[in-house]
């Protein structure tokens, strides 16, 4: 029992330790499994690492390749885009051929061709028998120019050979080199001649390929053409820098030391007993009565101008004074600088002005040279100055006043004063301000004696368009119109909407004592404007029972104040006073008042910007441009022999295109044009005449309204024809018409330039195109005025007057005024053509036409 | 919920509009579970963006029309700011391409925000009835203790030299509108007035580079005062507010100037300046604490008792908290989202087709954009651009405009009008069929080789009606958007 038992726990032991060696070979070989499934799964790792670089290597390379093609496609269209226009080009081209074709043939089949074609073969005969009689003639045909060539004092051999070492080298003659081929490679004839600037500055020459110095030599020289000198190349190629050093002098004039001069500033005038003027400090001291009396009343004249009394004060201490004013100009808004002339060598200038409530003093300084300036701080840019010149101790030996300063250069009435020296009727103008102003200020004078009421007691200012920033909202201004002229200052046009009109009407507003009641005239004027002196100090007539309103003349200066200003005034019995559209470049003056005469009413700050093509093609946007619904219809006159037919085709489009106005008719004058007149029957269905001259045209035409319309004029704007008919419902207006622009691609924008605004005649008398000067097509940009002509290739009158647009006489009656509007313009589709047109309406009288002139200063 | 708003450049992350206005109201937003980002738009894909609300700002072209469009019809609440006014001067027309995007633009949009009552009249008269929201600028964060340093300290420094240090800063032009230096030149009657009050001047202005040439320095040397000029930068402008007492903030009365907001006087304020502002009363809502005219600053200046002063910074908090704060703002604006009024009744349902037309000047960005959706590209005898058109119109002389489409373009066509439809032939690589009953005529009617600009200006408003018009007859009705970035004056349609 016992042995079976020790057996058995033997063999459960053998059978424990087989047990756990088998474990141990099954541990053994899971490990090795596992590290091999380690080892694989690296290996796994791996591969998909390579390929998810792969991968990306591939997305990367796609993205390139769809950038690529982007771009290729970008590329593709471009290009396509570009073969598209050079397949239309090619049909133009082609038609144009088949068109040049058909001419030429018709021609070869005329009479004409035939006796010129059967004469030039005789003539060609004859040129070869010539030729043959001669023997070189190539030879000669190059001998002539080289003649010229060498004759030339133009053409330097040996500068020739030395400048280009290649053609004496190459042992050709530098003459026969030059003539054949050295021009065409740029190459110069001598120092005193440049080929490629004789070439530049002459595309004719260039385009035809002539030697330019052969040209000059027998064309370019008798024509005024200048002969371009060698310029040596400045710089060497690779310097891009140049190195300025110290500015050397170029001019020395001999100077004498200058005399020492010692003199006292207010403050340190030793006055000793002597009579003082004291204003703040001692300024100064009297040793003469007179002159005492009078600096006392100008000091007082200055406190309160309106005060006639005082008024009267302000002058000058006589003509001869101890110094004359040479020049005066406003530095900045504060600063008023001024020259003298001394009469006795040297003099000691003292500026005074009147501000809160007391003289003082605003500048002083010693003037012994015509060079010396003095400043003055300004209290107010527009209150009168008192200048007081005394000697160096400080004794006062006289003194000048200066009651507008405002119409000094850089003032804002610097205009009037150029204006009033030019109809001063001296030579060249007198410029003086002081001057002036003392003119300008005895009338002031003369009305508030009572001498004569104000012709203006109140101005109104149009809002339409006010930013706030104008003169008239600007306090110092406001104040020189309280207190210096008395004007009452409101908004035009009664209640106002809106903050922001609120605001203006509140900031514009000057309401001082009333100006002679009702019965003197309103002034009324743009936001931008600010009144003349002249205006403000006119006088009125007797008074009539009907109270006008006239259109009154003004200038218009840019801020540019070496820029001439212009003035310009309408027709002022005739213009109608509602005008058409809105006429806000004008101010008009409400008066009943007979007495009207006076330069110039206000002065306007014209823009200094140019215009944008936008507001060259479409003045006024939709819809602002307010137009009465016309229902007369519209004979449009055109000549279709005139035009090209594409052109043609386009402006009856426009034609028919045009809304708010009556019935179109078409009137094709001359041959009926094919294809344009298929168009026109389908536009203008049973409207459409053609008539063989313009004789026969005025029968033709059943419309209350006709219209010219010259070759290549398009409508753009669809209001055009409303806009025309509207101007005609004035009677007094004889025909309408539009500023007429030319559109030009450049680049990748537009130029649209003012191409005709009719004609207007200048002060002196001559005449002149609007569009002459591209300024006054700014100052008139959206408004309307009347001229000598309306612009030659479009304008509408009624149907009943156009027999006299037919009158060969030229003093013949236009019946009325030939209105030009800029609030909407018409353009050329090409360029507009030379020579006179058909149909021309007679010319107005210079009177009843806009008038302008240049205010040089 | 998430806003974005898109703006037109990252640049313009620098701008004050964003800098001030988003940048200031976005972190009082999160408070109220709302994020804000701005979103350049050329980097923005309205078929995928993911928001509850757009905002478009100073995009003024097609492709936020596009987008406003694509996410107003994917459910979103649209908007548009309007802090400029391009858009109330309707006789100028330098300005018709931004009145026809935003008569467009406001077709699409829930609401819009801007800056003043004036400017919201200007968007009642686009579109009566539009919910407008006006967003006061949120002012920066007011350390009382640091503002009562700094305002004591100018006040003594200024009244013991008798010197006024002046500022003035911001954007110098427009390309548009007199503004900035202009207004610096038209009104500095008051530094006159100042510095003949016996008050020293020295005057700085920070503005942008380009507002400096001949004209703007010209305008500077018209001043009283000779001025300091500099180049206006955000470290700049926190300089020169440090160190000025007063900053002279003249504002024009034209349109653009008074939709202007608060956020120059509230800078300057903020930074313990004074404020002179004459002109338009634009910063009314601070009237308290600005001067309207000189002579009361001067006044005030004697007497050392300033209207920003250290007894008035309690008032000048409250102000702000009422004008200014972000916090009100956004949850005012927050307030307003919720409240919104729900337009699809008036809009009705989203339309089915979406037709983007092509005018004179394009975009090719939103060509691609609208085929992705789903919508026609439409080119009309306008476009001159090389892209792949559904959809391709043409003119002829007498008016007749014909109408060309693409394979894709003929199976959405109404079926009446497919039945019609011939094969025209090829245009570049793509087959192309007519439409209409007089296309067979078409090819040999005559067409305008090269159609003038003028002729193009009095066509367009017709054409563009007519396109419109023969797209709803063929496609049914839809969205058509008009494309048009040109600068030239053409009339605007009504579509």
């Amino acid at each position: 029992m016992v042995g079976n038992l020790l057996g058995r726990t033997t063999l459960i032991r053998e059978l424990g330790d087989a047990v756990t060696e088998l474990g141990n070979l099954r541990i053994a070989a899971l490990e090795e499994d596992i590290l091999a499934a380690r080892a694989n799964a690296r290996r796994q790792s791996a591969l998909i690492h390579a390929l998810e670089t792969e991968a990306k290597a591939a997305d990367y390379e796609l993205s390139g390749v769809r950038e690529e093609l982007k771009t290729v496609k970008r590329k593709y269209r471009s290009v396509q885009q570009i073969l598209e226009q050079e397949r239309g080009r090619l049909k133009a081209a082609r038609k144009d051929l088949a068109k040049a074709q058909a001419t030429v043939a018709y021609y070869r089949g005329s009479l004409p061709w035939r006796i010129y074609s059967s004469s030039a073969g005789l003539m060609t005969g004859l040129k070869k028998a010539g030729q043959r009689f001669f023997d070189h003639p190539r030879k000669r045909q190059r001998e002539q120019p080289l003649a010229l060539l060498e004759q030339s004092t133009l053409f330097d051999r040996d500068w020739y050979l030395e400048t280009y070492p290649d053609v004496a080298a190459s042992g050709i003659d530098p003459a026969v080199h030059y003539l054949e081929t050295g021009w065409r490679e740029g190459r110069d004839a001598g120092p005193g001649f440049s080929t490629s600037a004789y070439l530049k500055a002459n595309s004719d020459v260039a385009a035809n390929g002539i030697n330019p110095l052969l040209h000059y030599v027998e064309y370019g020289h008798s024509e005024g053409r200048g002969a371009p000198e060698h310029a040596a190349p400045r710089f060497p190629a690779r310097r891009r820098r140049q190195d300025f050093g110290p500015a050397a002098p170029c001019v020395a004039f001999p100077s004498a030391p200058e005399p020492f001069s010692r003199w006292a500033r207010s403050g340190k005038i030793d006055a000793g007993t002597r009579d003082v003027l004291q204003v703040g400090n001692d300024v100064g001291f009297f040793r003469d009565e007179a002159i005492k009396l009078g600096v006392q009343a100008a000091i007082a004249g200055l406190s309160d101008l309106r005060q006639p009394s005082r008024t009267m004060r302000l002058g000058a201490s006589g003509q001869s004074g101890p110094a004359a004013m040479l020049d005066a100009w406003y530095v900045n808004s504060s600063i008023l600088r001024t020259r003298w002339q001394a009469q006795g060598g040297s003099v000691v200038v003292r500026i005074l002005q009147h501000a809160a409530g007391a003289p003082v003093l605003i500048g002083e300084a010693f003037v012994s040279d015509r060079l010396d300036a003095i400043d003055a701080k300004l209290f107010n840019p527009f209150f009168p100055l008192l200048f007081l010149f005394a000697d160096c101790d400080g004794a006062i030996i006289g003194w000048q006043s200066l009651v507008f300063p405002s119409l000094c250069r850089g003032g804002l009435h610097y205009p009037e004063l150029v204006l009033l020296a030019q109809l001063s009727g001296v030579e060249g103008g007198v410029t003086d301000p002081c001057l002036h102003s003392e003119e300008l200020a005895g009338r002031l004078q003369l009305m508030l004696a009572g001498e004569h009421g104000p012709l203006i007691s109140a101005i109104e200012v149009d809002l339409t368009e006010a930013d706030g920033s104008g003169p008239l909202f600007q306090p110092d201004f406001q104040n020189w119109l309280r207190e210096i002229t008395g004007v009452a200052v409101t908004a035009h046009g009664g209640a106002v909407a809106g903050d922001q009109r609120r605001h203006l009407a509140t900031a514009v507003q000057i309401l001082p004592e009333e100006r002679a009641g009702n019965k003197a005239g309103r002034l009324i004027l743009g936001s931008d404007m600010v009144p003349s002196i002249s205006a403000l100090v006119a006088g009125c007539g007797p008074l009539e029972n009907v109270r006008q309103s006239h259109a009154m003349p003004f200038a218009a200066a840019s801020m540019e104040h070496s820029q001439p200003a212009t003035l310009l005034f309408l027709p002022r019995s005739e213009w109608p006073s509602s005008g058409v559209g809105r006429p806000r470049a004008f101010p008009r003056l409400e008066s009943a008042s007979s007495t009207l005469d006076m330069p110039v009413a206000a002065i306007r700050m014209a823009p200094s910007r140019p215009l944008h093509e936008a507001e060259l093609l479409v003045p006024v946007a939709a819809p602002k441009l307010s137009v009465s619904k016309s229902s007369a219809g519209i004979s449009w006159l055109l000549w279709p022999n005139d035009w090209r037919e594409d052109d043609l085709l386009q402006s009856l489009e426009t034609i028919a295109a045009q809304t708010d106005a009556g019935p179109s008719s078409i009137v094709f004058v001359g041959s009926e044009p094919a294809g344009a007149g298929r168009l026109a029957e389908q536009l203008f269905v049973g409207r459409v005449r053609s008539v063989p001259n313009v004789e026969e045209a005025l029968p033709a035409i059943d419309t209350p309204l006709a219209a010219y319309v010259g070759p290549n004029v398009i409508l753009h704007d669809r209001r055009t024809a409303a806009h025309l008919s509207t101007m005609l419902d004035e009677p007094r207006n004889a025909t309408a018409s539009v500023v007429m622009v030319t559109v030009e691609k450049r680049g990748k924008g537009w130029l649209v330039a003012t191409a005709d605004a009719g004609t207007i005649p200048t002060l002196s008398g001559s005449e002149r195109t609007v569009a002459e000067q591209s300024k006054d097509a700014m100052l008139l940009w959206r408004a309307t005025w009347s001229g000598v002509k309306p612009p030659r290739d479009l304008w509408m009158t009624r149907a009943k007057s156009l027999a006299v647009c037919l009158s060969s006489d030229r003093d013949a009656d236009a019946g009325g005024l030939h209105i030009c509007s800029a609030l909407i313009t018409a353009s050329y589709s090409s360029p507009p053509q030379g020579g006179s047109p058909p149909l021309s309406p007679p010319a107005n009288a210079p009177h009843r036409a806009l008038r302008t002139e240049s205010l040089v200063g | 919920m998430r806003f974005t708003v898109l703006i037109p450049s990252e640049a313009y992350k620098g701008n004050a509009g964003a800098r001030i206005r988003y940048a200031r109201l976005s972190g009082a937003l999160s408070d109220a579970g709302i994020s804000l980002s701005l979103e350049d738009i050329s980097q923005f894909d309205p078929r995928t963006a993911k928001c509850e609300v757009l905002i478009i700002s100073k995009c003024y072209d097609t492709r936020a029309l596009l987008a406003a469009k694509i996410l107003s019809d994917r459910g979103a609440r649209v908007g548009v700011d309007l802090f400029d006014d391009y858009f109330s001067q309707r006789a100028d027309s330098r300005l018709s391409r931004y009145r026809m995007w935003l008569g467009q633009m406001l077709t699409i949009c829930d609401f819009a925000m801007c800056s003043t009552l004036a400017m919201a009249k200007v968007i009642e008269s686009y579109r009566p009835g539009l919910a407008v929201h006006v967003l006061n600028d949120p002012a920066p964060d007011l350390d009382n203790e640091r503002l009562f340093a700094v305002m004591s300290e100018k006040l003594a420094a200024a009244q013991a030299a008798n010197l006024v240090r002046l500022a003035w800063f911001g954007v110098g032009d427009n390309p548009y509108f007199p503004v900035g230096l202009s207004d610096v030149a038209a009104f500095s009657d008051s530094i006159s007035r100042l510095q003949r009050s016996g008050i020293a001047v020295e005057l700085t202005l920070l503005t942008n580079v380009r507002s400096l040439d001949a004209r703007g320095l010209s305008m500077v040397s018209t001043l009283p005062v000779s001025a300091r000029v500099a180049e206006w930068t955000e470290a700049g402008e926190s300089e020169l507010l440090s160190e000025c007492f007063a900053c002279f903030l003249p504002v024009n009365a034209q349109g653009f100037s008074a939709a202007k907001s608060l956020n120059r006087a509230m800078t300057a304020l903020a930074a313990g300046c004074q404020v002179i502002s004459v002109g338009y009363p634009l910063y009314a809502a601070l009237d308290a604490f600005i001067y309207r005219e000189i002579g009361s600053f001067i006044d005030d200046l004697r007497q050392g008792r300033m209207r920003l002063g250290t007894d008035t910074i309690s008032e000048f908090e409250a102000a702000v908290a009422a004008v200014g704060s972000s916090a009100s703002e956004a949850a005012k604006f927050a307030e307003f989202l919720r409240e919104l009024p729900d337009y699809s009744a008036e809009m009705g349902a989203a339309a089915s087709s979406l037709y983007l037309v092509h005018g004179f000047a394009t975009n090719g960005a939103t060509h691609k954009m609208v085929q992705a959706v789903g919508g026609l590209s439409v080119k009309t005898p306008f476009c001159h651009d090389a892209l792949s058109f559904d959809v391709i119109f043409e003119t002829r002389f007498g008016g007749e405009v014909a109408m060309l489409v693409s394979d894709k373009a003929l199976a959405l066509l109404l079926p009446g009008v497919k039945s019609q439809a011939t094969q025209f032939g090829k245009i570049g690589e793509r087959n192309f069929w007519k439409v209409g009953d007089n296309a067979s005529d078409f090819q040999a009617q005559k067409a305008p080789p090269v159609p003038s600009l003028p002729l193009l200006l009095s066509l367009y408003p017709s054409v563009m009606q007519t396109v419109v018009r023969r797209l709803e007859a063929s496609f049914g009705p839809g969205s058509a958007i008009l494309s048009e970035t040109s600068p030239l004056p053409f009339e605007i349609p009504s579509l």
